[in-house]
């Protein structure tokens, strides 16, 4: 008798813990799909631009007065000069894409790094969230404010220097706009990724006879490259997509040969997509499409080489480490396994 | 390594200090009656206008209205709708208006043109005389003034529709944008030069009761074709007629060479119909011999552009067409050439 009401007890738990578990794994596939469906967002905005990108290339588009164009993909590649009429050449404007965006990290990386060192390491407990709360701040201004700024004052300040300008609608305007918006993203980073550094190493250091700064510098900062990398990375990604205020500092100069000049009013490919949107029509809109394809490329294929430098520069690997996929595969089979072995069970049972 | 953070520190507290500094500053802003800047309006040796330097080039953007107007007017028109700038030219383009009055109030040695209606609005910048004339409503109005163009209409023929209720609703917008002071406003308000006064004018209503009593047209639909530098007056004008009658007006402009064509068309199933286009130009003979009398036309507003430079410069007061063009071909690059080109 007692033996049978243990067993009885024991079912009934059984029971609890596979009615819990099965709650668990179905939630779980819950929040996949819906995980999934938000990634694949990135697909099909991805499929819009390719589609209306293409067209150009393909289509027929009627400019005023009869006359029927297309885009000349051979001009769209080495034209110097960036037009809507189907004879736009896109090289010179990934080419100051590219200088902009260099610029604009020369000026915010070692600014965010240094700023974030002084944070974790050097500043006072008191002020650490003061500063922190600062740097978040800016990470939350509007690109168009960045613009007024970049207009109002970082305008004036380059057109200070004794060389005729444009009056400060620059290259280089624009890449200090850029370098603005990108340090509070770097240094947010940056501070997390020194702030996970192993204080034994920290402490070994100093013991050693090392200065705060040797350490600092050698230890903390080489520690944490890997995750001050990842906001760099971040702040890349940020300064390659940044219309707005980049349009409205830069000059919008369409003619190209005089890019590598940080001086010269210029255009990348943002603010060659941003300008005259409002009432471009035909093709003349629709060119705008083709410049997101090469945009969407370029950052897909810098922020995959930046992450393949930045996996290379991890030191630790596991020795067993498995591949994203298959841990997916894995979390696939076994959980709606689970499930399907739950209901097969208790479809038998009721059947006897 | 601590002595270099500190040197790092003071320089990048050096270089905000400055900036500080320089962007403060008692100076008052330079007005076209006090070029220098000045309290007391002295000339200060350090402004006067360096002619040696080059001729910093603004336009505004592609799709710009103004920006075909002015290089329409100035015969440059291969670059009214793209930046076919020839190849060494530097121009750098402009968002709106306000933008370019801006850029070129900042730029001691610019060269740039606004609308008529924005100029008084930024006190840096002057506006040249064209050809020995200033531009004003008044120079636009009479026609003495060179850099404007009129904003004309041409309606369909009324015998060539099969719906009358059609009909009547193309004659009343035509009544409505160049009779009353609803539609008058509506073109005033989208930056049109009016021809006629709005003071004067009747409103819609009273012109409806007498013109067209008992008119209903609410849900009709008229086409409109034609210039595509209309489009932001039209779109005033869309508005006002539609909450004034209930009638709807669409817009499908694809040149001002469309226009004729368009209202001539023999249906709705053409490939450019219109039942009133609109001309950012006169109508030529070619056009005109295709209209008969029954197709009323006329100007419903013009348009001007007026060259600008920074009010620091007082090298120029008055230009050419051809030394406008010459300047934006880059056929003349500094400021002295530009004077002796004007001389």
């Amino acid at each position: 008798m007692l033996e049978e009401n243990r067993q009885d007890n024991i079912a009934q738990e059984d029971k609890k813990f596979k009615r819990k578990e099965l709650t668990d794994r179905i939630v779980k596939l819950i929040f996949l799909f819906i995980a999934v469906v938000c990634a694949s967002f990135v697909i099909f905005i991805v499929i819009f631009i390719l589609e209306k990108g293409i067209e150009p290339f393909v289509k027929n588009y009627s400019l005023v007065e009869g006359e029927v164009v297309q885009q000349n993909i051979g001009l769209f590649f080495t034209n110097t000069r960036w037009l809507y009429d189907g004879s736009g050449g896109m090289g010179f404007l990934l080419l100051t894409t590219l200088y902009t965006t260099i610029l604009s990290l020369i000026i915010s990386i070692p600014i965010s790094v240094f700023t974030a060192l002084f944070i974790v390491r050097m500043a006072p407990k008191r002020s650490k969230p003061v500063i922190k709360t600062c740097v978040e701040l800016l990470s939350s201004i509007p690109s168009v404010i960045y613009g007024i700024f970049g207009m109002g004052v970082i305008c004036p300040i380059v057109q200070s220097v004794p060389v005729q300008t444009f009056a400060g609608n620059s290259i280089l305007s624009a890449s200090l706009v850029l370098a603005l918006m990108s340090i509070p993203t770097i240094t947010m980073v940056s501070i997390n990724a020194i702030e996970a550094v192993d204080k034994s190493m920290i402490n070994a250091s100093i013991a050693l006879g090392a200065s705060n700064a040797q350490t600092n510098i050698k230890i903390v900062l080489f520690s944490a490259k890997s995750g001050i990398f990842a906001g760099i990375i971040l702040g890349v990604g940020r300064a390659l997509g940044e219309a707005t205020a980049v349009q409205m500092v830069i000059g919008n100069n369409s003619n190209g040969l005089g890019f590598y000049n940080p001086l010269n009013p210029g255009m990348t490919l943002t603010s060659a997509m941003l300008s005259g949107i409002g009432e471009a029509s035909g093709i003349g809109y629709d060119v705008r499409f083709s410049l997101g394809i090469v945009l969407i490329l370029v950052i897909l294929m810098i922020t995959s080489i930046l992450n393949i430098i930045k996996n290379k520069m991890d030191v630790i690997k596991t020795k067993n480490s498995t591949s994203v996929f298959k841990k997916i595969g894995k979390f696939f089979s076994t959980d709606i396994a689970f499930v399907r072995t739950y209901f097969n069970d208790k479809f038998k049972k009721n059947s006897k | 390594m601590k002595k270099i953070l500190l040197l790092c520190s003071l320089a990048l507290t050096g270089i905000l200090g400055a900036t500080v500094v320089s962007c403060g500053g008692d100076t008052p802003d330079p007005t076209p009656e006090n070029p220098g800047g000045d309290e007391n309006n002295n000339n200060n040796n350090d402004d006067t206008f360096d002619t040696s330097k080059s001729i910093s080039l603004y336009s505004r953007e592609t799709t710009s209205g103004t920006r075909e107007c002015f290089f329409e007017g100035i015969g440059y028109g291969d670059v009214k709708k793209d930046d076919k700038w020839n190849k060494g030219v530097t121009v750098s383009s402009q968002s709106s208006n306000g933008a370019i009055m801006t850029a070129v109030g900042n730029d001691e040695y610019a060269l740039g043109y606004c609308s008529l209606d924005s100029l008084d609005t930024v006190s840096t910048i002057k506006g040249l005389k064209f050809n020995g004339v200033a531009a004003s409503s008044e120079t636009v109005v009479d026609g003495t003034y060179g850099l404007q163009r009129s904003f004309n209409y041409v309606v369909r023929d009324s015998a060539l529709y099969t719906d009358d209720k059609k009909a009547t609703a193309k004659e009343a917008f035509r009544v409505f944008m160049t009779e009353s002071s609803e539609g008058l406003q509506a073109i005033a308000a989208e930056g049109g030069i009016l021809t006629k006064n709005v003071i004067e004018a009747k409103k819609w209503s009273d012109i409806a009761k007498e013109k067209f009593p008992n008119l209903d047209i609410n849900g009709v639909e008229l086409k409109t074709c034609g210039s595509t530098s209309v489009q932001n007056v039209l779109n005033g004008l869309s508005a006002a007629f539609k909450e004034a009658t209930g009638c709807s007006v669409t817009s499908n402009q694809t040149g001002s060479g469309d226009a004729v064509k368009g209202v001539t068309a023999s249906g709705e199933s053409a490939d450019i119909y219109g039942d009133i286009g609109f001309l950012s130009r006169e109508i030529n003979a070619e056009e005109k011999a295709q209209l008969n009398d029954k197709n009323t036309n006329g100007a419903i507003c013009k348009d001007a552009v007026v060259p600008i430079v920074n009010v620091k410069n007082t090298a120029v007061e008055n230009v050419t067409a051809d030394i406008l063009a010459k300047a934006y071909k880059g056929e003349v690059k500094t400021w002295a050439a530009f004077v002796e080109a004007i001389k």
